[in-house]
């Protein structure tokens, strides 16, 4: 399951939307607003989504963990909007048979999903804004 | 034939436009359309754009059909 949604999430509402005994590893990584990012103050994020491609990449990315990791169940929700610190960003959760196989999945959706997935983040720091990859 | 250009991030707060439609020749490339919006908006079209065609991330060279959905974005910082 994927989502790019505005609203928040709950891990353990999510959790249980994937409940699978025959799974004793699950995943999950949380990603939040931090700060301060690069010794500087974070105030806000701006998360802009070209949703439609988004979803599309997510599904890949979902369609091919699953394939490479031998996933059962999976969830990837990314949150765009205006964000504070502290907000939930992304979750991801994966659950296999093998623990090994949980970690690295997790690990592969991020890292693709962080080089595939159009979404864009402007940082409102305490005495800039910017574009990340910004021209 | 008419495109769809939708703009996000940096470019949309440069353009003031989340889409528009611009007409081409047919058989234009992705190319033809960035010299356009390059020009129209003044970009520098190398500088961090990246371009999808009907949500596919694309290669400059690559060929444009009527209807096609282009958008020109920032690289991801999702995550």
């Amino acid at each position: 399951m994927i989502s790019i949604q505005k609203d928040d999430f709950s891990i353990d509402r999510e959790l249980k939307k994937i409940k699978n005994d025959e799974c004793g590893a699950s995943v999950i990584f949380l990603g939040t607003v931090k700060s301060p990012m690069d010794g500087k103050k974070v105030i806000k994020l701006e998360l802009e989504a070209y949703v439609e491609m988004a979803e599309k990449k997510l599904e890949e990315i979902e369609r091919d963990t699953i394939e490479k990791y031998s996933i059962r169940e999976s969830i990837i929700i990314h949150r765009y909007g205006e964000l504070f610190v502290g907000d939930n960003i992304v979750l991801i959760i994966v659950k296999s048979i093998d623990r090994k196989k949980s970690f690295d999945a997790a690990k592969y959706i991020l890292e693709r999903l962080k080089e595939e997935v159009p979404l864009f983040k402007k940082e409102y720091l305490d005495d800039k804004v910017f574009w990340h990859g910004g021209a | 034939m008419n495109i769809t250009v939708k703009y996000f991030a940096y470019f949309k707060e440069t353009t003031g436009l989340s889409e528009e439609i611009i007409k081409l020749e047919s058989g234009s490339s992705l190319n033809e359309l960035l010299d356009i919006i390059a020009k129209k908006y003044n970009f520098k079209k190398e500088k961090n754009m990246i371009i999808s065609i009907n949500h596919d991330y694309a290669k400059t060279d690559a060929k444009l059909k009527e209807g096609d959905e282009v958008a020109i974005m920032l690289p991801a910082s999702g995550g």
